[in-house]
């Protein structure tokens, strides 16, 4: 009997307009996105092989002498994801950059083409397009599945046939699903043989299977639309109100939501201001200098000299302002995450967050994308740092002390050359795909959740109505 | 007969399911979105009295103006602080971000996303069955058995179910905006209540056109169903898809540096004016000019390049009546590119007048240094000939698409 609903399911709108509306927009839309990721994904691709050259070429300019390697500020960036067509997650607003070197490090930079106006405009990845277009195809789709049989008089006629309720649900489920997902599936292949067609973006065995999976979660994203349009119309008995009701819970789900997580996010988890961060070193400084542990005084004849206790507590002082610079700034920077991750859990109250969260994680962009690149930056200075530190532990000439006043500092560390070959290099790692699934699986479980509670609740619900 | 028929309409929208629902929606979004942006408005506000430059720095700093509360725009990046340096190098500062920049991801729910929006689309959830769905329930043939014209009927139809959406909205608003004036941080002045009742004006007029759009669909099709999707389709065209594409289009064919590229161009100038200088072709006093110089020509070739960009952006966007609302609403509250070219040039002007003072070995200008003064544009300024000319594109879309309703339900079989 199920196979008789999926298939009268789908010969009900499989000829309509509204499938063929659908259809124009969804493949509009993938088009469109496949157009414009292939030609951003370039520009942008070039401009940070441009920047990582730049960088490599200053590495090996300055390994000549690793006192100058010490001093040379590296610029590591986060190249554009080849998966951003999945969710581009206002990419543009995000830093995707960091300076760093032996001493300093700078906080989170942008090294792109980057605007306030133009950052404000949305991307059209097709998260967006299942959130803010498919999603409402599905409302438009299941709203009337039982309100507007009831009105028509035929859903009196389907249950006096030999099929159980449960049975109906599932029918009319699958066979809003394949409508919709049909020309979702067609333009997924259409966009990725059109971004297949430029020869600058390669996608790889793993980057398919993450498409693949992600295109299952979707297929679950759009069930879940589509269980929620029949709850709500399984709890009224008028089409119009099923609308009005799903226009409600869709803005309190899309919208409001996500909106009110950040507010919430902010009263709960206090972020200084950049001004207090400053205020705060600043005192941190002058504890350092007043601890009189350390010395600041100089003399520019002890250059070159077995350094005294005056250098070395000089270099300590030094040492000690850097680190607690560093150490506040990655606290604050620590504490910004901390707060967005909040933000980021509050919001997946709504299943359309959990969704576009999903979305960014497989695409690598976003929040996940940004703190994942930073974590990488923080363990390639330290490794940098090793590196260095050892490289002048093995030098007998060096004094072997370092910091970062290069007109004092210079007759105290090692001038050695460096082998460039041996340098580490910053790479950044995308996730690979068991990593996306381990952290997503949870997200995807509550995703399926939503699906089965709504099924649950549209079952509870079409037992008690009244069909005539 | 057409107040009788407005009447009709409007009783018989007031005491329907859709209308407590508009009602319960606008009341909610006009008042979370209130309270979240209230919040923001105050955390910057609080920033920009913590760093007020003292006397002699040469910082120019702008006040957050409370028309940001309703159509937030760029003030945050127009609010930040902009330090004249040695060379008039202008470090633009981000201690201003009250709020934690990651958030930029997440959407800001203005007043002006609201209407854009949200009411967008409840106007033309409001139409889409005002045709087809007398229609469907067989009562458009009663009406017409009447004595009534078509154009009456439709006239008197569109104006009932306009005035049904737009009370509750107006409503809501006014129930909002009483409650922000209560807080004693922010002060609206006569010019703000002005500029507040002409976005007004304009929110009505733009929530018309939808309605409109709404209506003419709905007169254009035969089944309510086919009417839904055409009018989320037509939603989903109007607000995100064409403004997107107008600006994808724009970024194709007007290139803008990257900052690093900037950056380095800037390095450049300096490098090269120190380099002149060790090589004793450029006298001393004279490099500072020349870095200067090099400078402006710098900015004002990125200006150029941002202009026609957003030029070509604006031009192609404004198609669409969403982005023509926003221009709008951002350029009346002096939250959009209109009052960013005004910071703009006001900093440069800052600049050229403190431009000589001594530096310091930091290149900080030391000195005597006059204070930044910065007044908002005036109303006259922010309606100028681009806002007039976004507003009269609102108004022929709701006369196309009044008209195309209009024509279409002439035509329109009933039975």
């Amino acid at each position: 009997m199920l196979h008789y609903l999926i298939d009268k399911e789908l010969k009900e709108h499989i000829t309509t307009p509204k499938m063929l509306i659908t259809s124009g927009i969804i493949l509009l839309v993938m088009i469109i996105n496949g157009l414009v990721f292939n030609s951003q994904f370039i520009q942008q691709q070039q401009k940070m092989n441009q920047e990582i050259i730049t960088n490599s070429n200053g590495l090996q300019d300055n390994a000549g002498s690793l006192f100058k390697l010490l001093f040379f500020k590296q610029k590591l960036v986060k190249p554009p994801s080849k998966l951003g067509f999945i969710a581009i997650a206002k990419e543009e607003v995000l830093p995707n950059g960091i300076k760093t070197n032996y001493y300093k490090e700078t906080e989170p930079e942008h090294y792109k083409s980057q605007n306030n106006y133009f950052s404000r405009f949305r991307s059209l990845d097709w998260t967006f397009l299942l959130i803010y277009v498919i999603s409402f195809v599905c409302l438009a789709f299941s709203y009337n599945a039982f309100s507007g049989e009831k009105v028509k008089g035929t859903l009196k006629l389907i249950l006096s046939n030999n099929v159980s309720r449960g049975t109906v649900i599932l029918g009319k489920l699958i066979g809003l699903h394949i409508c919709i997902s049909m020309p979702f599936f067609i333009g997924i292949l259409i966009n990725i043989i059109i971004i297949q067609l430029n020869p600058g973006i390669a996608l790889t065995g793993g980057d398919y299977l993450i498409i693949l999976i992600f295109t299952l979660v979707a297929f679950v994203f759009i069930a879940m639309n589509l269980l929620l349009g029949l709850f709500i119309s399984s709890l009224t008995s008028k089409p119009a109100h099923t609308l009005n009701l799903l226009l409600i819970v869709w803005i309190m789900l899309v919208i409001i939501i996500p909106s009110v997580s950040w507010v919430f996010s902010q009263k709960i988890i206090d972020v200084a201001s950049e001004e207090e961060i400053a205020i705060r070193l600043s005192n941190e400084i002058d504890k350092i200098y007043e601890s009189g542990n350390y010395s600041w005084s100089w003399n520019g004849a002890w250059a070159g000299q077995q350094p005294n206790d005056t250098v070395k507590r000089r270099a300590a002082g030094i040492q000690a302002t850097d680190a607690h610079r560093i150490m506040l700034y990655r606290e604050y920077l620590d504490q910004k995450f901390k707060q967005t991750s909040l933000a980021i859990k509050l919001s997946k109250i709504s299943p359309f967050s959990l969704f576009r969260f999903i979305g960014e994680r497989f695409s690598d962009n976003g929040y996940f994308g940004f703190k994942r690149f930073i974590d990488q930056t923080r363990i390639y200075r330290a490794t940098m740092n090793s590196f260095m530190t050892q490289k002048d532990q093995q030098d007998p000439d060096s004094f072997h002390l370092l910091w970062s006043e290069p007109w004092a500092s210079g007759t105290f560390s090692s001038h050695k050359p460096v082998a460039f070959e041996e340098i580490p290099q910053f790479k950044y790692q995308p996730p690979e795909l068991a990593e996306i699934w381990n952290r997503s699986i949870l997200d995807i479980s509550l995703l399926i959740a939503w699906c089965i509670l709504l099924f649950a609740g549209t079952f509870i619900a079409f037992i008690r109505y009244d069909v005539r | 007969m057409l107040k009788t028929i407005i009447i009709k309409e409007i009783q018989a929208t007031i005491s329907s399911f859709k209308f407590a629902v508009i009602t319960i929606l606008s009341t909610t979004l006009i008042l979370t979105s209130f309270f979240i942006m209230t919040n923001d408005y105050l955390a910057r506000l609080e920033n920009y009295e913590i760093l007020q430059p003292q006397d002699n720095d040469p910082t120019a700093l702008i006040k957050p103006t409370p028309l940001s509360i309703f159509a937030k725009g760029l003030d945050e990046n127009l609010c930040r602080s902009y330090q004249i340096h040695f060379g008039g190098q202008i470090i633009v500062g981000s201690k201003q971000q009250s709020v934690n920049s990651i958030f930029q991801f997440f959407t800001t729910p203005d007043l002006l996303f609201v209407i854009k929006v949200i009411m967008g689309l409840a106007a033309m959830l409001f139409a889409f069955d005002a045709i087809v769905g007398e229609k469907e329930s067989g009562s458009l043939k009663l009406a017409l058995s009447n004595s009534v014209s078509r154009p009456i009927w439709i006239l008197g139809k569109w104006l009932g179910g306009f005035i049904s959406l737009i009370v509750p909205f107006i409503l809501a608003l006014l129930i909002g905006f009483t409650i922000i004036q209560i807080h004693p941080d922010i002060v609206f002045s006569s010019t703000h209540l002005h500029i507040i009742t002409l976005m007004l004006i304009i929110s009505i007029i733009y929530l018309a056109v939808f309605y409109s759009i709404g209506f003419m669909i709905s007169s254009l099709t035969q089944q309510t169903s086919a009417s839904l999707v055409l009018s989320l389709f037509t939603w989903t065209l109007v607000v995100f898809i064409l403004p997107n594409l107008g600006n994808i289009l724009a970024k194709q064919l007007a290139p803008l540096p990257s900052v690093s590229q900037l950056e380095q161009q800037k390095d450049q100038i300096w490098i090269k004016e120190v380099f002149e200088r060790i090589q004793g072709r450029t006298d001393p006093g004279m490099i500072e000019k020349n870095i200067n110089n090099g400078n402006n020509r710098l900015m004002e070739n990125y200006r150029m390049k941002f202009n026609r960009r957003t030029i070509m952006s604006k031009n192609i966007t404004r198609l669409s009546p969403a982005s023509a609302f926003t221009f709008i609403a951002i350029d009346l509250a002096g939250t959009g590119l209109l009052e960013e070219r005004h910071v703009k040039q006001a900093i440069l002007t800052y600049k050229d007048l403190i431009f000589g003072n001594d530096t310091d070995s930091d290149g900080n200008i030391t000195g005597i240094t006059p204070a930044f003064s910065f007044h908002r544009l005036s109303i006259s300024s922010r309606l100028n000939s681009e806002t007039l000319a976004n507003i009269g594109i609102l108004i022929i879309f709701n006369f196309i698409f009044f008209s195309a309703a209009y024509v279409a339900f002439l035509k329109y079989d009933i039975r």
